[in-house]
């Protein structure tokens, strides 16, 4: 009997991936070679070896058996529930700001998917979730995510699409106006999820002298020593792209993880021997 | 919808690594076609933005002036905008040069104040790590202003192999910079780099589906 289509699988069937694994696997060891008898096809062939890498240990990830996938602690995904239940207990909303690239972002992407769970979160606590927006694209992936997770919760009295709204997508009238809005609300947790540029200070010490408990994820690593300054959790690195997968402990999601640190740990191999190579 | 994804996230993928005409020009139309469709939702963003403000004017907020300054100011410039245009030195580009560049620059000098207060929590000598920051912040401090060199220059002993500072902090400013600081972002930049690649192959494969909603 066909199987139906379940909102957890890979839109491609896993037989269908177990081929380019392996196909990927050729090509990665072949592909130094080869980039350099067809550079007038190939371009960027410096870089084409170590993304086939990658693609080949997504891959491999996704279709291998693993038992269970053990997932380290997160101080800032553990925290995350923690600075909900203050807010309820305040009787405060929650902010969450989603950064200023848009959606097509890969980082505004995962900040949406953070902000999804921590909807669920405020859902299930009853505590309305705030969020000022710097892009429409953003507004409108936002404003789905906190309906649904409201809606899977069945709280249907705080869906309310005027909490989560665009300001103005220049950087520092949207710091100005993201500080009006904590100062008028004094929310008691707030959620910089995303990329930021030099606002991420002014956003975070106006959040910390209104007390608030604030949590941070960001790709911005010229912004880290400001977040790790000024906020209580920060999701340091690529743990920003995996706290919605740890959150939700989805299998699938686990195997990116576990593929993401194979990478890392091939990444590393390459550095050494590398460097090994330039003494030889 | 997901096949779209998976044919438009392999056709980007072999653009950037395929000198082929064809797929070069077809990214050069979606990425046209991206600015046409954020003009339209800039119609959105424009309707979310007013919709508040009107709402915060109903129910007469305490903060009531905001939200009517909000609407006055966007009006006024959308109408001066249609009457006499948005060309250089003209009205619409002198309230933007006069008003809103001074108004942004104004919020950009708060950064030196805060840096100054996070940079008071920051260095508060509690453990071990904080007194190694410490230390290395007053190095780099200390070399990037005259009085390292002043330092520098008065301890400046001739060796065999020339002159040699003893007390150098540009030098140890410059090394903490370069050596330590370019090390640890790099460690950083290597997994947001990987975790983007990730997240990318997730949506692109239908597994990441948040952004469909």
């Amino acid at each position: 009997m066909k199987r139906a289509f379940r909102k957890n699988d890979t839109f491609i069937p896993e037989k269908i991936l177990k081929a380019p694994a392996a196909l990927l696997l050729i090509l990665t060891a072949s592909s130094s070679s080869a980039a350099e008898g067809a550079e007038h096809v190939l371009a960027h062939t410096e870089t084409l070896p170590y993304f086939l890498m990658l693609l080949a240990s997504f891959f491999i990830l996704q279709t291998i058996r693993i038992k269970k996938i053990k997932i380290r602690e997160i101080p800032a995904v553990r925290a995350m529930e923690e600075a909900v239940g203050r807010s309820t207990e305040m009787g405060k909303p929650v902010l969450f700001i989603t950064g200023l690239k848009p959606i097509p972002a890969v980082s505004a992407i995962a900040a949406v998917n953070i902000l999804g769970e921590v909807a669920s979160v405020c859902a299930s606590y009853n505590t309305p979730i705030v969020s000022p927006h710097s892009n429409s694209f953003t507004m409108l992936a936002a404003q789905e995510e906190i309906r649904e997770a409201f809606q899977k919760k069945n709280n249907f009295e705080l869906i309310n699409s005027s909490r989560i709204f665009f300001v103005t997508d220049s950087q520092f009238p949207f710091a100005a106006s993201v500080n009006s809005i904590t100062n008028e609300l004094k929310p008691s947790a707030i959620f910089y999820m995303g990329t930021f540029y030099a606002e991420s200070l002014i956003l975070t010490e106006y959040g910390q002298s209104q007390g608030a408990v604030q949590i941070a994820g960001t790709d911005s690593v010229a912004q880290m020593p400001f977040f790790i300054t000024s906020c209580d959790y920060l999701l340091l690195g690529e743990e920003f792209f995996t706290a919605s997968a740890i959150i939700k402990n989805d299998e699938k999601e686990l195997r990116t993880i576990a593929a993401l640190d194979a990478a890392k740990i091939v990444t590393m191999v390459l550095l050494v021997y590398s460097f090994a190579r330039s003494f030889l | 919808m997901l096949i779209i994804v998976l044919i438009g996230g392999i056709l980007m993928i072999a653009q950037y690594f395929l000198n082929i005409p064809f797929l070069n020009s077809l990214y050069k139309k979606i990425l046209d076609w991206s600015i046409v469709i954020s003009i339209f939702a800039l119609v959105i963003a424009i309707r979310s933005l007013l919709a508040r403000q009107f709402k915060a004017i109903r129910e007469r907020t305490e903060h009531i002036v905001l939200p009517l300054t909000t609407i006055v100011s966007f009006s006024a410039v959308v109408i001066i905008g249609l009457i006499w245009g948005v060309g250089e030195g003209g009205f619409v580009d002198t309230v933007y040069k006069k008003f809103l560049v001074p108004m942004q620059a104004a919020i950009f000098s708060l950064l030196a104040f805060y840096i100054a207060s996070a940079s008071y929590r920051a260095f508060r000598a509690k453990n071990f790590s904080s007194i190694v920051l410490l230390a290395a912040a007053s190095i780099v401090i200390i070399g990037r202003i005259p009085l390292g060199d002043a330092l520098a220059d008065m301890t400046t002993v001739t060796l065999k192999s020339g002159p040699f500072a003893l007390i150098d902090f540009p030098r140890w400013a410059e090394w903490i910079l370069n050596v330590p600081n370019v090390g640890i972002k790099r460690a950083f930049a290597f997994g947001i780099t990987i975790g983007i690649v990730f997240t990318s192959l997730k949506v692109i494969f239908g597994i990441e589906r948040g952004y469909l909603k």
